[in-house]
């Protein structure tokens, strides 16, 4: 039997291989589309703050091998985060009978302490931010990227700018990248930016109004970032990667929502409170290395980074992932983090009375302590810690042919820890945990899918 | 088998490669960096072993072959399954019941191996009543497969394995790809500045040795069908390995090699593999097709 020879099959073949290979047309560039990440990020301290973090990445190609990516996150913070004041006997404005222990910040929050609890401040926040990327090709073996970023929150404002120019050598078996960037920062607390190493009980700045700060004026701060890097592909299993980074900030570093305890030199109860003050510039380095090796089907990523600056920290990270793939393109990533630093020279977990600050007479107001350190942060983010994060990620591929799409779920759990006893606690100091356990859990949902 | 890839740099692209389905595959990407050729090759490979592995007939581990020990009950097929076999069954009808993914028992008499030893007429009888997809039940997604039948996707799945990886890559990069899964081709796109990929048509008696000359792919899907060293000779006359499925024979006078250019790489193939079973036809059945074919008598 033969077809009549006129016959044409092939408009009946054509719809008939769209179905099994999806509606679209087979391999059809994705220019045509964005491919969208929508993520949905959980996080949690324990007893603490907790971010609710919907976001996207979407990427674009406009044009061939050039592109567009914008990353959007919106952040809904709430919870408790450590003053700074170390855990005391406790103290409550309303109900302690006078003469104990009760402050209030100058812009008016009341601190009540627990006995033997980490203070705690409660907050709400939400933050927005933005970024575009532009990635283009400049030659066959060069490319530049231009980022813009904008972050806002209720008391904070960041913009950035970056420029990455990368090009390939050596048969393009390394890839050199070097870039610059700027931040700048705005902080508007909430009441004014408190002085720096003011105490509470000293309230001549709400007389004199002569100081610099607390007049709701905003904070600055500038940061330069510079980036050199190298890829090199050792064989078709290994690739490694170095980058040093250089960061420069001047200007408006403190926390202002953070300050330290004034304690009894004996008893180690608090006497008062005292903003922290940092240095007003900062330099950071950070050394990356990261090796990829691919197995048959898998994949390995490790990497170590090293930081110092010259506030006096030094932190090493070392990060490992495992890629395993699973049959029907599902995949497993077991993820390791480990992590430990060395505090800042001016980190104090409490600062001592008629040492590191003085009760001075001042007219026409009472006696209040004056610092006698130029420098105190009791923020635990500047303290010796180390943590510990282990997670798991399981991605599943769905949908068939320009429907696919993959489905990914990322938990976490983080333990960050120091001495709870440090050696120089002082009296009542040594009943308490002065630096408690910080667990966080990370509940991550992905959704890669091309819109 | 190797299980691994390999990646090389030809002249203004890459070259990945890996095995898969009896087959060099290699994938030719165009202004990449090698972590993207990389990973794109892994993609590749990942997407037809996949492939191969749950349409194989070989393996007794996947669908065809809970299919074959279904013992002539209805058994649910899954949504991609579902798709391929409703395209067989277009193609059958198609070709007045000359593709026939049933067709594959022929293979117990048919080798195309041992000289010119032809099957008696008597043994290739015995089989044709467990030929024929008349015979089975396609109700999607069920499938009722008499006992004793056979599913043979091997003339569909190499061509699929080449649009699905053309598809899957061409999520990941806007590069211009060419697939070319042991001659089955797909090209994403043209080359920079509107280039072709060149491909060296291989002269079919003398594979491997002699290039008959070059095509050039700019978009689109190419197959070929037919094999130079596949055939028996008797009398005089020449077996090629294209079964007829209506008579358990060699269909008589089909060109030496067909290969036809379309959109997808599935209807290069199938146009390729039907316009084979045309025999002497073959010309007149490509020409009402009207897209770009090359024959060899």
């Amino acid at each position: 039997m033969q077809l009549s020879k006129s016959k044409s099959i092939r408009s009946a073949l054509a719809a008939a291989t769209c179905s099994v290979l999806g509606t679209a047309q087979a391999g059809a560039p994705s220019s045509d589309g964005w491919d969208v990440d929508a993520t949905f990020l959980y996080y949690a301290e324990k007893d603490r703050v907790s971010v609710m973090a919907p976001g996207f990445i979407a990427i674009r190609a406009i044009d061939e091998d050039e592109f567009v990516t914008v990353t959007g996150l919106f952040d809904t913070l709430t919870g408790a985060s450590p003053t700074g004041a170390a855990p005391g006997l406790g103290g409550n404005c309303a109900t302690n009978p006078p003469g104990t222990l009760c402050a209030t910040t100058p812009s008016g929050s009341i601190i009540n302490t627990k006995a033997g609890e980490l203070p705690m401040n409660d907050f709400d926040d939400t933050r927005g931010s933005l970024s575009v990327d532009w990635d283009t090709p400049l030659s066959r073996l060069s490319r530049n990227k231009i980022s813009a970023s904008v972050s806002s929150e209720t008391d904070y404002f960041s913009l950035g700018l970056s420029d990455t120019y990368s090009r390939e050598f050596n048969n393009r078996h390394t890839t050199l990248a070097v870039g610059a960037g700027l931040t700048l920062d705005t902080s508007a607390p909430q009441g004014g930016a408190p002085v720096p190493m003011q105490s509470f009980s000293d309230t001549t700045w709400l007389e004199a109004n002569t100081t610099t700060s607390a007049s709701g004026e905003d904070e600055q701060k500038n940061t330069v970032d510079l980036l050199i890097g190298v890829t090199q592909v050792l064989n078709r299993r290994t690739l490694v990667q170095l980058n040093y980074s250089r960061a420069m900030s001047s200007g408006y570093m403190n926390d202002p929502y953070k300050y330290l305890s004034i304690v009894d030199p004996i008893s180690g109860q608090t006497l008062d409170y005292i903003y922290e003050g940092r240095p007003d510039t900062r330099t950071t380095n950070v050394l990356y290395g990261k090796v990829v090796y691919h197995l048959p089907e898998d994949v390995l990523h490790a990497s170590v980074r090293l930081f110092n600056d010259d506030w006096g920290i030094n932190s090493t990270t070392f990060d490992l992932h495992y890629r395993y793939e699973l049959p029907g393109g599902i995949y497993l990533k077991p993820h390791l983090r480990l992590y430990n630093q060395s505090a800042a020279n001016f980190y104090r977990h409490s600062l001592v009375a008629g040492q590191d600050v003085l009760l001075t007479p001042v007219i026409p107001a009472a006696n209040v302590y004056r610092p006698q350190v130029s420098y105190a942060s009791a923020d635990m983010r500047l303290a010796e810690m180390q943590s510990t994060t282990w997670g798991l990620k399981l991605g599943i591929p769905l949908g068939e042919g320009k429907q696919q799409s993959e489905l990914s779920l990322r938990i976490e759990q983080m333990v960050q820890s120091d001495d709870s006893k440090p050696a120089d606690a002082i009296g009542v100091q040594k009943n308490y945990n002065m630096y408690p356990d910080l667990e966080a859990t990370v509940v991550q949902l992905n959704y890669s899918f091309i819109f | 088998m190797n299980d691994d890839i390999q990646i090389e740099e030809g002249d203004g692209y890459w070259v990945g490669r890996f095995h898969a389905m009896a087959s060099p595959c290699l994938i030719l990407i165009e202004d990449a960096s090698r972590e993207m050729v990389h990973r794109l090759t892994l993609l590749a490979r990942q997407e037809a072993l996949r492939i191969e592995h749950k349409f194989s007939r070989y393996r007794d581990d996947n669908i065809v072959s809970r299919i074959q020990h279904s013992g002539g009950e209805p058994f649910e097929v899954d949504t991609e399954t579902a798709n391929l076999l409703d395209y067989a069954a277009l193609c059958y009808q198609l070709s007045d019941g000359l593709f026939d993914i049933t067709s594959g028992v022929l293979r117990e008499v048919w080798r195309f191996q041992e000289g010119d030893e032809l099957p008696t007429e008597e043994a290739i009888n015995r089989l044709l009543p467990r030929i024929g997809w008349d015979k089975l039940n396609w109700q999607r997604p069920l499938l009722t497969l008499p006992e004793g039948m056979e599913l043979d996707l091997g003339g569909i799945g190499k061509e699929y394995a080449v649009d699905r990886t053309a598809q899957l890559l061409g999520q990941h990069s806007n590069d211009s790809l060419l697939i070319n899964y042991g001659g089955d081709l797909f090209a994403t796109k043209p080359r920079r500045g509107d280039k072709p990929w060149v491909i060296g048509l291989d002269d079919p008696l003398h594979t491997g040795e002699r290039h008959l000359g070059e095509l050039h792919l700019r978009q689109g899907g190419m197959a070929t069908s037919g094999d130079a060293r596949r055939f028996l000779l008797r009398d005089g006359v020449r077996y090629g390995h294209i079964l007829n499925p209506q008579t358990g024979w060699p269909v008589k006078n089909a060109p030496r090699s067909i290969t036809v250019h379309a959109p997808s790489c599935m209807e290069a193939g199938m146009l390729a593999t039907i316009a084979m079973l045309q025999g002497q036809g073959a010309g007149e059945f490509l020409k009402a097709q009207g897209l770009p074919y090359w024959l060899t008598e």
